[in-house]
């Protein structure tokens, strides 16, 4: 190239910086975030390829509904593709941490290859051992020294500060507690950041509490139960590391293994059943041994007892026999005396009867002799009489009468002489008869007497053989009655025995049955590569959301730097018209004139696009990722300059420039030398269609008239200017609408859908008095309102005719309030658009907006409801269901049923043990009603939103980063785009403004001609940039949303007002800035001939 | 007094180190009403006298007098002020606005006065009231200029300053342009400076100002000026 030519084209380059700088930003800012964008998807991509390789994350997780032992463990490590292999334990709990609880999966940690590792940089953790696998990143704090100790994640937000030291609870278990966990309670010796879980604020879905885990826990292998297997293994795969994560390359390789895995996944089934089954084989023959034994003991106790019995029987019989042969002596014996005496009895009598004769006699003598005494006694007395008759007639000397009375006395004496001998010898006679009597009396007397006392005796002995007899019955019948009630007792013993024994043996049947059925135990082994570990796979999803977007928004920039490449070399091809002409005068080839302006077009956009795609590919993955880095805990942000990409994103923004350049040069070269060496006719003023509504255009002063026709004078002006405002404006609107769509996520769901804050979820088998202990307990504080509901994780799959199609299918909370009518209370349910009440009925379900986009349905439609499995899939059969009505609701998949339809649809009664309640706000009132619940039994888990709302809150925030680029890509655009549009404008209407100048027009009116034009362009265009943003915020939420949440639809007033307001500010300054240029044109190029 | 009065005006611009005076002591007077020609070769400054007469331009030193106020010691204000209400000014380019009719054109100028003219008006005294809705670019030179002359005029200034106004056109339309301009200076009374370096029209003139290297050569009286109809060049 000739020197001059060169350096004129030098020359142009450094004597119009501004444009040059025009075509440069634009170049920089199409490219850049042409570049920058499309290589964040990738660079997210590799940044979790590197995380996952320095951390050995897994390739797939092996899973078994039976669980494992080493002999699967080596199994699986026999196939071919696995590199490495790690078993371990894994549990969901609900842990109480500060009084707040987290459901929690609880991972086991091989403590000494933990401590084994080294990891310097946040990033790499080295270990010899390719066995260890996840390797856990120790942010703070240390690894557990012992079993007692427990790390947990560094990045959950947690409710309160939890730090090293504080004690980690186990309250309850998705299995047993005891079963499964060897310690319950810990100390957090550390905080770590797992590959594991590269999403912070989605760690997984759990059969616990709300369905949602809120964190995960690492304890020592030791922490878990002893006999408690496996749960699942590790594995790594051999390649894969060397190849990127995510990439089809590497789903090929790991799907490959995967599969070889799930091949053997029969035998492992069966090995795990086999070692089930001997085990339990073995446990059950011991108990049989056990029982063998203690039946033949107890048998053996029963015929002892028995032998013991019948020994006293035999005793028993013998004494009966004794007391027979007793009676029988006793009896003839008792005969003997009878007849002994009845002897003595007629002996007696005998006597008796002779002693009565002898009496008699002895008497009749008596008799005689008391007459004898008598007649003597009346005698002596007839004498005493006399004799005292004689004293008196004595002593009266009566002679006579006392010779008479001597004379009676004489004959008295007389009569009586001898006769009281003779009586006294009669009495002698007589006694001694009877005394003779007596004695032979008295002989049979004594000798009756002895009889009797023999008889006596013999009677006596017999009243004591008797009494002997008698209590040696009754010690027989005692003896009898023990006997035979130990008899019973045997015998009820002996069936109870039987009946024990015959129970146990059942029991052991039933036992052998298990056992043999164990066999046909349907077990599943799940193969789990990445794409189901929830974290790196939404990080992965969220990195081809920014593809997605990547896809959109650099166009913009394109088409702008394409629109004002045009505009601004057309102008620069039209200020050179005398040049090119001249140039052309001179013999320069047209090529070589073009050449010039492509030269410029090539370097202005040349340097741009290489300083925007090196900084911003630089910088828009590192700042996006960072963004990012709320969410996901990737501890690293690669962003390598791609050359591929730099080379294609230079390619189309220089591209486009040469095109837009050659098309600005194309005409004017066409022209003749002479023409061009003539001023160019001024374009043409031309009506415009305002013009016929006279009575506006009327009104119009003459500035707005100018500015009116001006604006349509100048098309690719205009069309840049509204494309780049409108641009700027719709990414201003994008930017805002984005964070209300999030924003509104919360402050709709949680403010204007839910009405309760707290919810109390109890055991599905707490009784009716546990519920009413918490109802009364929930009354004491603040509103008392509550309701109950039943609540289930179900999964819904939408019913599809044609039968090839892929049927969607999600997790969904299934909610049934107790009491329909009054759920409103709680939960206002709506439709988004219009506000309308909806209202449960037995008709259909309800179902949330998301998920009836995200299942094609409407009212009317229908879908399937399947119970969930352990890994989170449908299972059993589904249950059709008609949607009744679909409601407002962003965070969640939910279907509500009453409990009527809920019945007759799942064919079981809705059990309401989810409380929603109004409680206080306070905490520490919190607390104390926390800690009261969870005393409560059957309470498992009490929640408050605001903990969800706080974590949204802060995942969020990453949005608003979001929204800072996006401001910041509008100002550019704006500014780039006004400060070339207010450029040209100004140095192509010098001439007209020095005119006005001369005319008298002062600087503001001067200001106000010129930037009219430019500030009704931005109106403009910020109209249209608020319809382009709506339809670009749509896109960008749609593309941005994950499943479970649904953001915001409506962008708010506010946003439109702050997006317009902003475009004129951007306006604003440009046109601020560029005045001092309006300013220093000279009144004296007025007088200057036409160009 | 004298209407415009010039005393010892000078303009110097620093050209890097050197020093040019492009107006170097320039004194002359105008009457009011007067036909000015100010005539004088490239270079001599003429220019420069028009841009501070106009207010386009202040001058280093001197004092410049228009109709009793001292227009050279107007700030930038003022100067606008007394370009508006004072001063028509008639561009050798017409320099119309071209996305504006004649009368929008014309309009342009008096919205901006307190005391303007009927643009229409000022259309139809320069024969223009039948292109009055065409664009500039639906006009032949003359037809411009007549258009940039009623522009001028329908501000009612106080004086008309001409630069070359035929300088673009050719020799009849210059002609009847010239004519135009001595018409109205006679009908309505106002001054009218035209600058020239065509020494053919001092004879319409009522006063000619001769300028040579910035300073007044000459100046002579017309006391019976030429009809701009009979004039040759």
């Amino acid at each position: 190239m000739a020197g001059a030519f060169r350096k004129e084209v030098v020359r142009s380059i450094t004597h119009s910086l501004g444009r040059f700088l025009a075509i440069a930003i634009i170049a920089a800012l199409g490219c850049g975030f042409y570049a920058g964008l499309r290589l964040t998807g990738p660079d997210m991509r590799l940044a979790g390829d590197t995380y996952y390789d320095a951390t050995n994350l897994c390739d797939l997780r092996v899973v078994s509904s039976l669980g494992f032992t080493d002999d699967q463990i080596d199994e699986i490590s026999q196939v071919e593709g696995v590199s490495g292999f790690m078993p371990a334990y894994e549990s969901d709990v609900i842990a109480q941490i500060d009084g707040v609880q987290y459901t929690t999966r609880i991972h086991s940690l091989n403590v000494d290859k933990a401590r084994a590792s080294e990891c310097d940089d946040g990033l790499n953790v080295e270990s010899e051992d390719p066995n260890y696998i996840n390797r856990p990143i120790l942010v703070e704090g240390s690894w557990p020294e012992s079993n007692d100790e427990c790390l947990l994640s560094a990045d959950t937000v947690w409710s309160t500060e939890v730090s090293v030291g504080d004690k980690v609870l186990l309250a309850e278990g998705a299995s047993d507690l005891d079963d499964t966990f060897a310690v319950h309670e810990y100390t957090v010796s550390g905080f770590v950041r797992s590959s594991y879980y590269t999403c912070s604020t989605s760690v997984g879905s759990t059969s616990l509490g709300s369905g949602q885990l809120a964190t995960f826990a690492y304890v020592p292998e030791g922490a878990f139960a002893e006999d408690f297997p496996y749960t699942e293994a590790f594995v790594t795969v051999a390649g894969a590391r060397e190849v990127q994560w995510a990439t089809d390359d590497y789903q090929l390789l790991v799907d490959a293994t995967a599969s070889r895995i799930n091949g053997i996944s029969d035998d492992l089934l069966a090995s795990r059943l086999d070692g089930i089954r001997a085990d339990a084989q073995a446990e059950l023959d011991e108990s049989r041994a056990d029982f063998e034994a203690e039946r033949a003991d107890a048998l053996q106790k029963l015929d002892d007892a028995q032998a013991e019995l019948d020994d006293a029987k035999a005793k028993l019989d013998d004494a009966a026999a004794k007391l027979a042969s007793s009676q029988a002596t006793l009896d003839s014996s008792a005969r003997d005396l009878a007849s002994g005496q009845a002897q003595v009895d007629s002996g007696r009598a005998e006597l008796e009867a002779q002693f009565a004769a002898a009496e008699e006699q002895f008497a009749a003598a008596e008799a005689q002799l008391d007459a004898a005494q008598a007649s003597y006694d009346a005698a002596m007395s007839q004498r005493a009489q006399l004799v005292e008759q004689l004293a008196q007639a004595q002593a009266a000397g009566a002679y006579d009468v006392v010779a008479q009375l001597e004379a009676a006395i004489a004959q008295i004496d007389a009569q009586t002489a001898g006769v009281p001998e003779q009586i006294a010898q009669g009495r002698a006679q007589l006694a001694e008869q009877r005394s003779q009597a007596q004695a032979s009396m008295d002989a049979a007397e004594g000798e009756l007497a002895s009889s009797q006392a023999a008889i006596d005796s013999g009677r006596a002995q017999l009243e004591s053989g008797c009494r002997q007899l008698a209590s040696g019955r009754s010690e027989y019948e005692d003896g009898l009655a023990q006997y035979e009630e130990g008899a019973n007792e045997l015998s009820t013993q002996r069936a109870d025995a039987e009946e024990q024994f015959a129970d146990a043996e059942a029991k052991l049947a039933d036992a052998q049955a298990d056992v043999d059925a164990i066999a046909d135990t349907e077990g599943e082994v799940y193969v789990l590569d990445l794409t189901k570990n929830i974290g790196a796979e939404s990080f992965k999803s969220d990195a081809g959301r920014i593809d997605q977007i990547a896809q959109v928004f650099p166009f913009l920039f394109f088409l702008v730097a394409a629109l004002v490449s045009l505009t601004t070399m057309t102008r620069m091809v039209e200020e050179e018209r005398v040049l090119i002409g001249t140039f052309k005068a001179l013999g320069y080839s047209k090529a070589r004139i073009t050449s010039k302006y492509l030269i410029y077009a090539i370097v202005a956009s040349g340097v741009g696009a290489i300083i925007g795609i090196v900084s911003l590919s630089k910088f828009l993955p590192w700042f996006i990722m960072g963004a990012y880095a709320i969410i996901y805990a990737v501890p690293c942000r690669p962003c390598p300059i791609d050359p591929a990409m730099t080379a294609a994103a230079a390619g189309l923004g220089v591209g486009i420039t040469v095109i837009a350049t050659w098309f600005a040069a194309a005409s004017t070269l066409r022209e003749r030398p002479a023409f061009l060496m003539l001023p160019r006719a001024p374009k043409a003023g031309k009506r415009i269609l305002l013009e016929r509504i006279r009575p506006v255009w009327r009104r119009l002063s003459f500035s707005w008239k100018v500015t009116s026709r001006n604006l349509f004078r100048y098309k690719r002006r205009f069309i840049m200017a509204i494309v780049g405002i409108a641009g700027c404006t719709a990414l201003l609107l994008t930017g805002l609408g984005l964070q209300n769509a999030i924003n509104d996520i919360i402050d709709k769901q949680y403010g204007e859908l839910y009405h309760y804050n707290t919810i109390v979820r109890m055991a599905s088998d707490s009784t009716d008095d546990e519920k009413s202990q918490v109802e009364q307990r929930v009354e004491e504080d603040a509103s008392g309102e509550y309701a109950w509901l039943a609540t289930a994780n179900k999964q819904a799959q939408s019913i599809s005719d044609d039968e090839s199609a892929d049927v969607s299918q999600h997790r969904v909370d299934i909610v049934v309030p107790e009491n329909p009518d009054t759920l409103s209370d709680f939960n206002t349910l709506r439709t988004r658009e219009g506000h309308e009440e909806l209202a449960l009925s037995d008709d259909g379900v309800l179902v949330s907006e998301k998920l009836a986009m995200e299942l094609s349905l409407e009212v009317g439609s229908t879908f399937s409801i399947f119970d969930e499995d352990a890994v989170g899939d449908a299972t059993g059969d589904g249950r059709e269901v008609t949607v009744a009505g679909i409601m407002e609701n962003y965070v969640g998949h939910y279907v509500y049923f009453t409990p009527t339809l809920y019945e007759q649809v799942m064919g079981e009664e809705p059990v309401f043990t989810t409380l929603y309640a109004n409680e206080v706000e306070d905490e520490g009132a919190r607390e104390v009603l926390s800690d009261e619940l969870l005393a409560t039994d059957g309470v498992k888990t009490v929640t408050y939103n605001d903990e969800t709302i706080d974590s949204y809150r802060t995942m969020l925030k990453s949005v608003d980063s979001v929204v800072v680029v996006l401001v910041i890509a509008a100002a550019l655009l704006a500014f780039v785009v006004l400060y070339n549009l207010t450029n040209i404008n100004i140095t192509e209407r010098v001439r007209e403004i020095a005119t006005l100048k001369v005319l008298g027009f002062t600087p503001r009116e001067v200001d106000a001609y010129i930037y009219r034009e430019t500030l009704l362009l931005a109106v403009i265009g910020a109209l249209v940039g608020l319809l382009l943003g709506i339809v670009m915020e749509g896109f960008v939420v749609v593309t941005a949303e994950v499943d479970q949440v649904m953001f915001g639809r409506d962008i708010h007033a506010a946003s439109f007002i702050i997006a317009f307001l902003l475009t004129m500010v951007f306006s604003v300054i440009v046109t601020l800035a560029m005045r001092p240029k309006l300013r220093r044109i000279d009144m004296v190029e007025s007088l200057k001939s036409n160009e | 007094m004298a209407f415009i009065e010039f005393r010892d005006v000078r303009k110097i611009y620093q050209m890097g180190e050197v020093e040019v005076a492009a107006v170097d002591g320039m004194s002359f007077t105008v009457e009011k009403g007067e036909f000015v020609v100010v005539v004088g070769p490239s270079g001599s400054g003429k220019t420069t006298l028009l841009n501070m007469l106009g207010g386009m331009d202040s001058c280093t030193s001197g004092t410049i007098m228009l109709d009793g106020r001292e227009v050279s010691a107007f700030d930038e204000k003022e100067l606008t002020y007394y370009r508006r209400y004072d001063i028509g000014f008639v561009f050798q380019f017409y320099n119309l606005v071209q996305n504006l009719t004649a009368l929008e054109n014309v309009e342009l100028a008096s919205q901006i006065c307190t005391d303007p003219l009927d643009a229409a008006e000022v259309l139809a005294e320069v024969g223009l009231s039948h292109r009055i809705d065409n664009f500039p670019s639906q006009l032949s030179g003359g037809e411009q200029q007549r258009v940039a002359i009623a522009r001028a005029l329908a501000k009612n200034p106080k004086v008309l300053l001409a630069d070359e106004p035929t300088g673009a056109l050719d020799y009849k339309t210059g002609k009847a342009i010239l004519k135009l301009l001595q018409d109205t200076c006679a009908n309505t009374g106002k001054t009218v400076v035209l600058i020239t370096h065509n020494s053919a029209f001092t004879d319409i003139a009522d006063r000619v100002i001769h300028i040579r290297e910035g300073k007044v050569a000459a100046v002579e009286q017309n006391a019976h000026p030429a009809s701009a109809e009979t004039i040759e060049w």
